[in-house]
């Protein structure tokens, strides 16, 4: 049975096992990685002609990606969610280091404005490492538009992952992810948000 | 001249980057729908073309920041590259063919995967082969070769193998 709230056992198994997780995965190089999005993306621009529809389908990408995923990881993580939006937070936390290697900066839950929401920051983008000065594919303010970031591939994982879980959970949500701030657009950290829209 | 702009706190270096580690699933999750979506729009011998142009892509970028090996032999590049990006090591078998690499943990073949029409893992192909021409082109120790997967995970065989042949 889905608990109504973590408790503080909860909270440190969340603490260790995401470390745990960690630890077991197989790794790959995080060059390697960011090299493989950049050349993705730019097969992308090759089929859809320029960088703004070539970042829209991969969200797209990155929503089935991430229905993909959680496939595998919804048994890992039954042990960690309740039926409670702010509790998702330590998903999100464990997620991202479990995934990255990296812990979250700051994570929080805000009721207010409406839709809930939560709003995380990390310390290091390892998407868009180097590609400021990367000649080879110009991603910048301009060139990305004004819908989507370079980073919102992940905010596409996220949304389809966080979804699974609140259906699971059985409440009567959707869940829309958008990378807010990107060191590509001159912020200084990335951001992502997750609102909980009441289900119509 | 390009203007100077203070690097944002968050942002990383591709220097900084060889030195991080990143869960291999995230990678793997996305190329499936990468497949997926190159199969629909270029057909078979088009997708392989286009995934090997990725991983050529990659090598290139790659080749600027992990220091390349002078030497003669193509084992010992091939298994420098797979230590420094997928940390794990292959194995090697000489037949009148060419050079097989063989590998039993491929990165891209996760388990579940099914893939009947492409070898799936001919991203590594366009990788390896760019890369290794690069070394010949800098230090000229190693002749020029082709590299192409003719067995693989994902389609049903035991391991992946990647025939290198000299052109």
């Amino acid at each position: 049975m889905v608990k109504e709230k973590l408790g503080f056992a909860d909270r440190m198994i969340a603490k260790i096992g995401k470390h745990w997780l960690w630890w077991r995965a197989r790794k790959t190089n995080g060059l390697i990685l960011n090299l493989a999005i950049r050349e993705t993306l730019r097969g992308l621009i090759d089929i859809y002609g320029d960088i703004p529809t070539a970042l829209e389908e991969f969200y797209q990408m990155g929503v089935r990606a991430g229905n993909d995923l959680m496939f595998e990881w919804l048994d890992t993580v039954k042990r960690l969610i309740a039926k409670n939006v702010p509790d998702l937070t330590v998903v999100v936390e464990a997620a991202w280091y479990s995934f990255l290697g990296q812990n979250i900066s700051e994570i929080t839950y805000h009721p207010k404005p409406e839709p809930e929401h939560i709003i995380w920051t990390t310390e290091k983008c390892i998407l868009c490492g180097g590609m400021k000065h990367d000649e080879s594919l110009v991603i910048n303010e301009q060139t990305m538009g004004d819908k989507l970031n370079y980073g919102d591939f992940a905010s596409g994982v996220f949304q389809a992952a966080l979804q699974s879980l609140i259906d699971y959970l059985e409440l009567s949500k959707t869940v829309y992810v958008k990378e807010t701030k990107c060191i590509l657009r001159g912020d200084q950290y990335p951001e992502f948000i997750a609102w909980f829209y009441p289900k119509e | 001249m390009e203007k100077w702009t203070r690097p944002a706190q968050g942002e990383l270096s591709r220097m900084e980057l060889i030195d991080m580690k990143v869960h291999n699933t995230l990678f793997t999750t996305f190329y499936v729908q990468i497949v997926s979506l190159m199969k629909e729009k270029y057909g078979v011998e088009g997708a392989k073309e286009a995934l090997r142009q990725i991983g050529q892509g990659c090598a290139v970028s790659w080749y600027k920041y992990v220091q390349p090996l002078k030497t003669r032999s193509i084992k010992r590049i091939i298994n420098y590259i797979i230590d420094n990006s997928f940390y794990y090591a292959v194995v090697f078998k000489e037949s009148q063919e060419g050079l097989s690499l063989l590998d039993k943990n491929c990165p891209i073949c996760w388990e579940g995967v099914l893939e009947k029409d492409i070898p799936y893992c001919c991203i590594i192909d366009g990788f390896l082969e760019r890369y290794l021409l690069i070394n010949q082109e800098e230090f000229g120790l190693i002749p020029k070769v082709e590299v192409r997967a003719i067995k693989s995970k994902a389609t049903g065989d035991r391991y992946c193998e990647h025939l290198i042949t000299r052109i």
